[in-house]
């Protein structure tokens, strides 16, 4: 029985991993180690409608130079069709609404007898349509989570709230319903920590990592500097990610408040030893996301040993898992009553801190891959 | 000597007949059009001359059609009450009663039909324009038949009752009293199904014989070259894969179009209603790739409902919407059809579309509600009966996937025309000779000749 890895999005990526990329990268990372002559892997030609083998070496040379980078490396276009035997199975882990062709995938199953496992990450398009105005054709989402319905056998959902979310969704649409499973995402990536700082650290600083979308909330987050400022010199407010939409007016509203500017950074596109520098000297991390499906900066917080002060919506709550503190994204009077504690105390920050650091143990990309691949080779 | 002329032939004259109808029939597109247009012609076999007529609100969609001189379209502003109260879905009986008071409309109809023999009415609307021109007596003393669809008052009652019209006892009553005078008023009375010929002759005079006239068909058919450039067009604008075909031999897995079943409407809201109640909460019980195909107006009507925006993009993946058709494209989508769907799960009478699904020797997916009117033809090839719902999408994506086209690439590759050199391979007709007993001219034939045996010589 051979596992088919389909890689598309990985080949195709030119950046810094996102969590689902990363999710592809490390499960066929793990597959190369610990499965190398039970694993192949396949990405899709649009161009040709056929899925095509992409040899180990192929496979290598994109995740060169490190598991953590990604080289972009377009899938081999002289390659023959995969011909899957019956009773294999097909594993994909990325970016599926966008690069993978579920019609196809639909006519390769029925055609080989193919047990496919597909991945859902959230349904946050589908659900609030709003955070994506004018990026998503609306309810294309919707047509993608029936087509994975179809096509699946199983689903790795990356939480318990995601589960039951798409669950709920296909039995109201009407579509069918493959075997779900949570298996959450790891979080022990060696993330190098010793670079030098990124911002100057004459200020205790406080960390975001997230994209600036409208759905992440950061309207609030200037909201809350801006209360702060009556009560007490606050912390910096470093905010890390690649500018995505819908942020036009928070950021607007930034460039023209010259003592707000004063208290936030935007960083861009940083490399893994940047991020882990910024973890590493910051005194706390936020994350009032509105919407999630998991809530991996959460996690990687706690795998720095900081403090994550994050929402209590969607699967936030989950992710956090009894170590994060929530509070509601839209309650703003609570967000500064409990951010200007922290700041005023930092004995307790600290405490807090500590206990992290010694008591939270980060989920490993070994285990998640490795339950990944037991679901593919259950009987 | 001059030459002795050979007398002139003489034609036996023909007994003439009118048929009255809520709508003209110049170029039939719903059922009813396309029912009474078959009965004129129907009529004309048997040795009638038909004269034809309409009156009909003057927005219904109708003028752009085109008209025949009998066709008088009525000003749809005095057709919005009925009964005194104003409310929906009231225009065709209030035609009736306004066409009866207005002698100008009489006057035309009476120019139009000269002296005739029988009077056909179709449908009980126009029932005050007939005992109008029985009184005005300038057609003659004709007999009249009378020709139902549906039990209207049955159905109207529900969409009435569905759109919270409070006159909606009244109306129903009223128009239960209209149909029993037709019924009444005629010597001879068209059903279109076996239960509505039970509820008919229940209303008719002793003597009065209820007769089935059963809808059918008439055959089409599909220029290979339209079904070919329909085959290329929907490969370009339903395969996600567009370019060139692989060079290498090797098969594509999208490299012909997706199969999709056929449904064929009008804008009649419960044919609306039947689709949704047929593929329940969206179209995400049909796997990626295959659609249903909505022909006719049914289609836009779909879209803009509320059971569509439910979920929009899960339907709109699976749905495709041509709007009104001409008859060759539709017999160019009749073709490329894997299979035909019947969503009818209310209304009376018998669905046209049935006789055509039928006829079209593809797998049929229907309710028991679309089978009314051919039950005698049962059980026939291919057809599926299922309950609206999941059964029906079930049955819908099974009959899909056993198609050829959906059987992977090797079959992919083979059973859709490709070019023009190539129309052999459009899907040979069923040869069952029962599909014959589907005709109009089959179906109607024993009605018309009854009617003319009523009519005698002239």
């Amino acid at each position: 029985m051979t596992h088919w890895v389909h890689i598309s999005s990985l080949l195709a990526w030119q950046r810094p991993a996102v969590g689902v990329i990363r999710f592809e990268r490390e499960y066929a990372w793990w597959a190369l180690q610990h499965d190398p002559h039970g694993s192949r892997f396949c990405a899709y030609l649009p161009s040709r409608g056929a899925f095509v083998e992409v040899s180990a070496e192929q496979l290598s040379q994109a995740l060169v130079p490190t598991p953590d980078a990604c080289a972009n490396a377009p899938a081999p276009q002289a390659s023959r069709p995969i011909e899957p035997a019956a009773g294999d199975a097909f594993i994909s882990l990325g970016l599926d609404w966008d690069t993978l062709d579920h019609a196809a995938l639909w006519a390769l199953k029925r055609h080989h007898g193919l047990q496919v496992i597909l991945a859902c990450y959230d349904l946050i398009p589908s659900r609030h349509p709003a955070y994506f105005e004018g990026v998503h054709q609306p309810g294309r989402f919707d047509a993608y989570l029936a087509d994975l319905a179809w096509c699946a056998d199983d689903v790795v959902c990356i939480s318990d709230h995601t589960r039951q979310d798409l669950r709920g969704f296909l039995a109201v649409a009407g579509a069918p319903t493959p075997r779900l499973h949570t298996v959450r995402l790891g979080c022990d990536l060696p993330i190098p920590i010793d670079g030098p700082p990124v911002v100057p650290l004459d200020r205790p600083f406080v960390l975001y990592v997230s994209t600036l979308e409208r759905r992440k909330n950061h309207a609030l987050l200037m909201r809350v500097w801006r209360a702060l400022r009556q009560r007490l010199q606050p912390y910096r407010l470093v905010l890390v990610g690649m500018r995505g939409w819908g942020v036009d007016s928070w950021m607007a509203e930034l460039q023209a408040d010259a003592l707000l500017q004063q208290d936030v950074v935007l960083l861009h596109h940083l490399p893994d030893a940047q991020l882990g520098a910024l973890y590493r000297d910051c005194a706390f991390t936020v994350y009032p996301s509105w919407a999630e499906g998991w809530g991996l900066p959460v996690v990687e917080s706690l795998a720095h040993g900081r403090l994550c002060v994050a929402s209590n919506t969607s699967s936030l709550p989950e992710a956090g898992g009894g170590w994060a503190e929530h509070l509601h994204p839209g309650d703003e009077a609570a967000w500064v009553a409990r951010l200007a504690e922290l700041m005023s105390d930092p004995q307790q920050l600290q405490d807090l801190n500590t206990r992290i650091a010694q008591g939270f143990k980060p989920p490993a990309w070994h285990d998640t891959a490795s339950a990944v691949h037991q679901i593919a080779s259950a009987p | 000597m001059a030459a002795v002329k050979p007398p002139a032939p003489r034609h036996k004259p023909r007994p003439r007949l009118l048929t009255l109808g809520a709508y003209p029939v110049a170029q039939p597109r719903h059922g009813g059009q396309v029912r009474l247009a078959q009965l004129a012609r129907a009529y004309r076999a048997v040795g009638f001359e038909v004269r034809q007529a309409s009156c009909f609100p003057d927005q219904a969609g109708y003028l752009e059609l085109g008209l025949w001189p009998g066709d008088i379209p009525l000003p749809h502003q005095q057709l919005q009450a009925w009964q005194g109260k104003a409310g929906p879905y009231v225009e065709s009986a209030a035609a009736g009663d306004w066409a009866a008071a207005q002698a100008a409309v009489l006057e035309r109809l009476e120019i139009h039909a000269g002296r005739v023999q029988v009077l056909h009415l179709e449908q009980p609307w126009l029932w005050p324009v007939v005992q109008a021109l029985a009184a005005r007596g300038r057609i003659g003393p004709f007999t009249l038949v009378y020709g139902s669809q549906n039990i209207e008052h049955h159905m109207l009652q529900l969409l009435w009752q569905q759109h919270a019209a409070p006159q909606a006892p009244v109306w129903t009553a009223a128009l239960k009293q209209r149909e029993i005078a037709c019924v009444q008023g005629a010597r001879l009375v068209a059903a279109v199904t076996e239960a509505d010929q039970q509820a008919l002759q229940a209303w008719a005079r002793p003597g009065t014989a209820v007769h089935l006239a059963p809808n059918g068909i008439q055959p089409w058919l599909a220029r290979p070259s339209a079904v070919v450039a329909l085959g290329e067009r929907l490969q370009r604008e339903w395969a996600v894969w567009s370019g060139p075909k692989p060079t290498d031999g090797a098969p594509s897995l999208l490299a012909s179009t997706p199969p999709y079943a056929l449904y064929v409407a009008s804008d009649h809201p419960p044919n609306v209603q039947g689709f949704a109640d047929c593929f329940g909460a969206s179209l995400a019980g049909l796997p990626p790739g295959l659609r249903v195909v909505v022909a006719g107006r049914a289609g836009p009507a779909l879209q803009a409902s509320a059971w569509f925006a439910q979920h929009a993009g899960i339907n709109r993946s699976r749905l495709y919407v041509t709007g009104p058709v001409s008859e060759s494209e539709l017999s160019a989508w009749r073709e490329g059809a894997a299979a035909y769907v019947l969503c009818v799960t209310g209304g009376g009478g018998s669905n046209l579309k049935t006789a055509e699904a039928l006829y079209s020797g593809r797998p049929v997916v229907a309710t028991e509600v679309a089978l009314r009117g051919f039950e005698g033809l049962l059980p026939w090839p291919g057809l599926v009966v299922a309950q609206p719902g999941p059964a029906f999408v079930e049955a819908v994506a099974k009959v899909l996937l056993r198609s050829p086209i959906a059987n992977g690439p090797a079959d992919l590759l083979g059973s859709w025309p490709t070019s023009p050199s190539t129309p052999s391979t459009i899907p040979k007709p069923n040869p069952d000779p029962r599909r014959e007993r589907l005709t109009w001219a089959q179906r109607l034939q024993p009605w018309a000749q009854t009617v003319r045996a009523l009519a005698g010589d002239p």
